[in-house]
């Protein structure tokens, strides 16, 4: 049951957390979040600007902070009649929701909370173009939390009510929409229209993981890869892709030095994305030359039975390849425009 | 020779041509997630292509994928790669190229 300006003790979003067991992670990633520990009388603070608050914690509380959603106690939807049944379990994939009523399940023994932002009457801010610390202040965070005997289990669940714009009309929300800013913020979220919410109606919160949408669509479903974690994932990745060169510079006497990346990944779609990615120096097949498919192909078939564990991906040299260039030969031709090809058929 | 790779070049200029392909020289199949094998040429060759002349010849092949189903007249793409071994046989390239 939601209550206002507790001060129970507040476990940890542990939700980026949660996440990085289901998304592509370098495992060697440099950047990490804090570890798990014990926490004491702990700040909340937030990227949004606002004035911070201290909640006292039992003395142990094995929780991973929460880092960037600030625990305003003060706007608590009132909770509905109980609803008995569930209608679907949000198990981190947003895809599927509509109306009906949720149930935040827990992943790898860590909650994962729901997150919702709430599209802003538009009439307010135009946020697009406010000074961020402007456009920050009015956030509104909604806050529930689990009742509990021992108050070290306690676990509180949250939503944020953008202050900011994201569009300029509800009819117009897109994925493509989405500005940068909630992208870097905010993970796993759901876009509402905030009047239905104001007017009591859209959504309740049905006490702990239990959260109801009703006359409130979604207006918006999209599965947001952010988070701090999730952030300094994507930067060790990007870090660690840009040392994956395939293609040796033009002026380069000898081939490219054997490197092999290997990160976290979840299934075979996430592997090709990861490998377009880590072959995108290569040629794709203008002028009849590429290469792009090839690596990609052995890629795939060297990791086919490491999905869903650590894959590696190989350069162009640690795949046992040499890109070549030599006077004569087909590859220098093509590229001067000496010969063209017109067609390869393979056959067997 | 199970395999081969059936390729037209054009030589589009006022000069005859000279075109060598290496062995060893791979060619890839154009979309990746058809999971059909890439090839790769199984000796060296060399080609003379008059001016404003097209040719069509074939190459001797092996394959590179043991896992994939095999080309049948599928659409590739030359690529500058070529492999750091001197393979003399199909199953020399598998082991190559399986995963170690």
């Amino acid at each position: 049951m939601p209550r206002q300006g507790t001060n129970k003790p507040l476990s940890g979003d542990s939700s980026d957390a949660a996440g990085s067991s289901d998304r592509a992670s370098l495992v060697a990633a440099a950047y990490t979040q804090a570890p798990p520990g014990r926490i004491a009388g702990w700040t909340t603070s937030s990227v949004l600007d606002q004035p911070t608050r201290t909640v006292s914690s039992s003395p142990v509380c094995p929780v991973t902070p929460r880092l960037y959603v600030l625990l305003r106690l003060t706007h608590l939807v009132a909770p509905p009649p109980p609803i008995n049944k569930v209608a679907h379990e949000v198990a981190g994939d947003l895809s599927r929701v509509g109306l009906g009523t949720y149930r935040v399940v827990t992943c790898e023994e860590e909650v994962r909370l729901a997150r919702i932002l709430l599209a802003t009457s538009l009439t307010r801010l135009r946020g697009a173009e406010l000074p961020e610390c402007f456009a920050r202040i009015r956030n509104t965070i909604l806050a529930w939390q689990q009742q509990s005997d021992f108050p070290a289990m306690a676990k509180s669940c949250s939503a944020l009510a953008s202050a900011r714009a994201l569009t300029q009309s509800p009819s117009q929300a897109s994925a493509s929409a989405i500005p940068k800013w909630v992208l870097e913020e905010f993970s796993n979220c759901l876009l509402i229209d905030e009047e239905l919410l104001t007017e009591g109606k859209g959504l309740h919160v049905l006490g702990f993981e239990r959260l109801a949408l009703q006359n409130c669509p979604p207006l918006l479903r999209h599965v947001i890869r952010d988070g701090l974690l999730e952030q300094s994932r994507e930067l060790g990745l990007r870090a660690a892709l840009r040392s994956l060169r395939n293609v040796p510079p033009p002026t380069a006497d000898e081939d490219l030095p054997p490197t092999t990346v290997r990160v976290y990944c979840e299934n075979t779609d996430d592997l090709y994305l990861l490998a377009t990615r880590a072959y995108g120096d290569v040629p794709t097949g203008e002028l009849g030359l590429g290469g792009r498919a090839l690596l990609i192909s052995l890629c795939l078939e060297r990791n086919a039975k490491r999905v869903g564990e650590e894959v590696e991906l190989p350069n162009a040299s640690a795949l046992g390849l040499r890109y070549r260039r030599r006077s004569g030969e087909l590859t220098d031709r093509v590229l001067a425009q000496e010969i063209r090809v017109k067609s390869v058929l393979g056959r067997s | 020779m199970g395999f081969a790779v059936e390729l037209t070049l054009e030589n589009p200029g006022p000069e005859p041509r000279q075109v060598r392909v290496p062995k060893g020289m791979l060619f890839e199949v154009q979309d990746p997630q058809l999971h059909v094998q890439n090839l790769v040429s199984a000796r060296d060759y060399e080609f003379a292509l008059d001016p404003y002349s097209t040719i069509t010849v074939v190459v001797d092949a092996y394959c590179a994928n043991k896992s994939l189903a095999p080309p049948s007249l599928t659409p590739m793409n030359v690529t500058p790669f070529v492999m750091l071994a001197d393979p003399t046989s199909q199953q020399d390239v598998w082991q190559f190229f399986s995963p170690r």
